[in-house]
């Protein structure tokens, strides 16, 4: 688990970061109320005071000596306390440990009393009567510690409450991040290992790791595909080279005994002549698919390209026992192509439908465009190829004869769909009804 | 052969340099070589060859590049690549630099031969006015496109017509199937070769068969040659 001990690290910062900010909103808003609380008793002790000086000045000191006597009677503990103080600070009335703490100095000031061994802490307004008496309007701390208190712990309540719930959901929205993550890089550890099969496990919700997952499968299938493409053909590279060497072999052993010698070394040339066209036929293959082979397009009459390689092949059709027929343009049909590819292409074809359709059967060479293609297709009516191998007897080395038995590399087609890919087209395998229809279809730019 | 004709290789395999010198030099060519591009530049300009077999990747300068600059020079020394560069694209990058004929490597001794020959021949025989062309008692008319032999018409298709053309054209001389499938029919696909044997087994049926004397030779593991004598 090494590896997530940065993530880790990191949302402990996050929760140190949380309590610290939590810590300091506290503070605020205990400083903040402490502030309300405070303008608010200072203005309500003012409205008091300015009360009691107006009843004293109308009404007369005994009044307000009266009325302040009977408050303290029946003082139920909250509100006002009160203290009146004659003008030599002697008290007249109220609570008179007051005047003990503050003097009669005028103000809003903070007062703590001692009575009965009972410690007090009062906000106190100081004022003085027309008279010349202290007039004293003190409102008893407990009450504001115990409203701070209320309001310190209902902050605290909500403010854990954000936290708890923030944390648990950056604890919830990491670990799914780590998981998501951790998947992916399971993933590239299981490539790495070389388990081509490791794919990216996705859940189909469609968020950005389902489409970072579908996006590394899909890369993944296609290297897989490229590397099996490669095992497969070094496999029938190694197979296929094999047999010419081995026919080479047995022909320098038959060439030993001179009756024997100039067939023996006529099988030894042809064989190796045909490895030697295996490699080229790969290297052009090759070249054709990564587009190398671009620099050599020109223009040419594909018309009469199609002509000539269908006369070069007519007589194979005949010794065949095969009917072919070709329809092609009268005049002249110019497309910028590589020319000796194409030619190679078609070739192939034909050469694959003499090979393949069987005597008796019709062979026909067309070539036919619209706006964006120009198709050349070559149709037989022979047995056809299952639908099921059409695709992949275009790759390289396939063969459907298991036995190998009839002559070929397998890189026919190969070169075929190379050369129309090219040319920005593709390779169309299509049913003839009977039999196999070719169609090497090229983009017109 | 009137006097000795003179041939330089430029190649930096001493290997197939013996192998090719050898054979020229038994054929009775005099044979100059020269080990990479400036040295086969130097004497390609220096001094008059009838043919330069060039090799396309030797040290010093490329040999694309001499061939470019011997043509720049109006050196119009008729030249063959050879290269290992099998593909298709070297085969038109070479033509395209001014080469006259691309073999692959490997190559078989004959078939340099064969297209060195080829080569050679067509220097001098620029003459176009040809109007008919023959072989013995072989006769084609060029331009009423006619075949006669000892005074019989043979009836052949148009593309018999053009092997045979190419046949006399080259008359006494080796022709290899690779020259017949690229300079005949612009293929080239090795393969593909015995293709060109069922035109040559056509084409002997009618000119051949019904007469006492063969014209059309094969050449065991070589290719064919077109010759009052075998």
């Amino acid at each position: 688990m090494t590896r997530w001990t940065s993530p880790w690290a990191l949302l402990f910062a996050l929760v140190g970061a949380s309590i610290l900010s939590l810590g300091a909103a506290l503070f605020a808003v205990d400083r903040i109320g402490e502030n309300i609380i405070d303008s608010q008793a200072q203005a309500a002790a003012q409205a008091e005071q300015n009360y009691w000086i107006t009843l004293a000045r109308e009404e007369g000191l005994a009044a307000l000596i009266d009325t302040f006597n009977r408050r303290e009677r029946i003082h139920g503990g909250s509100g006002f306390r009160y203290a009146l103080t004659d003008a030599h600070g002697k008290p007249i009335a109220g609570v008179p440990a007051l005047k003990e703490a503050l003097g009669t100095q005028q103000g809003w000031k903070v007062a703590v009393t001692q009575v009965g061994g009972k410690r007090k802490t009062w906000h106190v307004l100081v004022g003085t009567l027309p008279t010349g008496q202290s007039l004293y309007i003190a409102q008893d701390s407990e009450q504001r510690t115990a409203f701070r208190q209320a309001l310190i712990e209902v902050s605290v309540i909500a403010l854990a409450f954000v936290t708890l719930a923030s944390t648990l959901g950056g604890v919830w929205l990491s670990s799914y991040l780590l998981r998501r993550t951790g998947h992916i890089g399971d993933t590239a550890e299981a490539i790495a290992a070389g388990n081509l099969n490791a794919r990216v496990v996705t859940y189909g919700h469609g968020d950005v790791f389902d489409r970072l997952g579908d996006a590394l499968n899909a890369m993944l299938a296609r290297i897989e595909e490229l590397m099996t493409g490669m095992r497969t053909i070094t496999d029938s590279l190694a197979h296929d080279l094999r047999r010419p060497l081995a026919q080479v072999q047995r022909a320098l052993e038959r060439a030993e005994n001179a009756n024997e010698r100039d067939d023996a070394l006529a099988e030894a040339r042809a064989a190796t002549q045909d490895a030697l066209a295996t490699f080229s036929a790969l290297i052009d293959v090759a070249r054709a698919e990564t587009g190398l082979s671009a620099e050599s397009m020109s223009d040419f009459d594909v018309s009469a390209l199609l002509l000539d390689t269908a006369e070069l092949f007519e007589p194979m059709f005949e010794d065949a026992g095969q009917t072919f027929k070709f329809d092609l343009a009268n005049g002249p049909m110019i497309i910028r192509g590589h020319a000796l590819l194409l030619r190679q292409a078609v070739g192939n074809l034909l050469h694959n439908a003499s090979t393949y359709a069987g005597k008796g059967a019709t062979v026909t060479l067309t070539e036919r465009q619209t706006a964006v293609h120009f198709d050349i297709v070559v149709a037989d009516t022979g047995p056809g190829i299952p639908e099921a191998d059409r695709g992949r007897v275009r790759e390289r080395f396939v063969r459907l004869d298991p036995a190998r038995t009839t002559e070929g590399s397998g890189l026919g087609l190969a070169i075929a769909a190379a050369c129309a890919k090219l040319h920005g087209g593709s390779l169309l395998l299509e049913d003839n009804h009977p039999g196999l229809r070719a169609v090497l279809r090229l983009g017109r730019h | 052969m009137e006097m000795s004709r003179r041939i330089l290789l430029v190649e930096d395999d001493q290997n197939t340099a013996d192998y090719v010198l050898k054979g020229l030099r038994e054929e009775g060519f005099t044979a100059e070589h020269a080990k990479d591009g400036r040295d086969g530049l130097y004497l390609a300009t220096s001094s008059q060859f009838d043919a330069i077999v060039m090799d396309r990747m030797v040290p010093g300068m490329d040999g694309l590049s001499v061939i470019k600059a011997l043509r720049a020079a109006n050196v119009a020394t008729p030249i063959i690549i050879l290269s290992a560069l099998s593909h298709l694209d070297e085969r038109v990058k070479g033509l395209r630099a001014g080469g006259d004929d691309y073999l692959t490597k490997p190559f078989g001794y004959s078939e340099l031969s064969a297209r060195l020959a080829n080569l050679l021949r067509r220097a001098p025989a620029a003459a176009s006015a040809e109007t008919s062309l023959s072989c013995g008692d072989l006769e084609f008319d060029l331009l009423s496109r006619q075949v006669t032999r000892g005074g019989q018409r043979l009836d052949l298709l148009p593309r018999e017509l053009k092997l045979l053309e190419y046949f006399l054209r080259h008359k006494n001389r080796v022709v290899t199937r690779t020259m017949l499938l690229e300079q005949v029919w612009d293929y080239r696909f090795d393969p593909h070769t015995s293709v060109v044997d069922t035109h040559i087994s056509r084409l002997r049926k009618k000119i051949d068969d019904p007469f006492d004397k063969p014209l059309l030779h094969t050449l065991r593991g070589t290719g064919y040659r077109l010759s009052e004598t075998p």
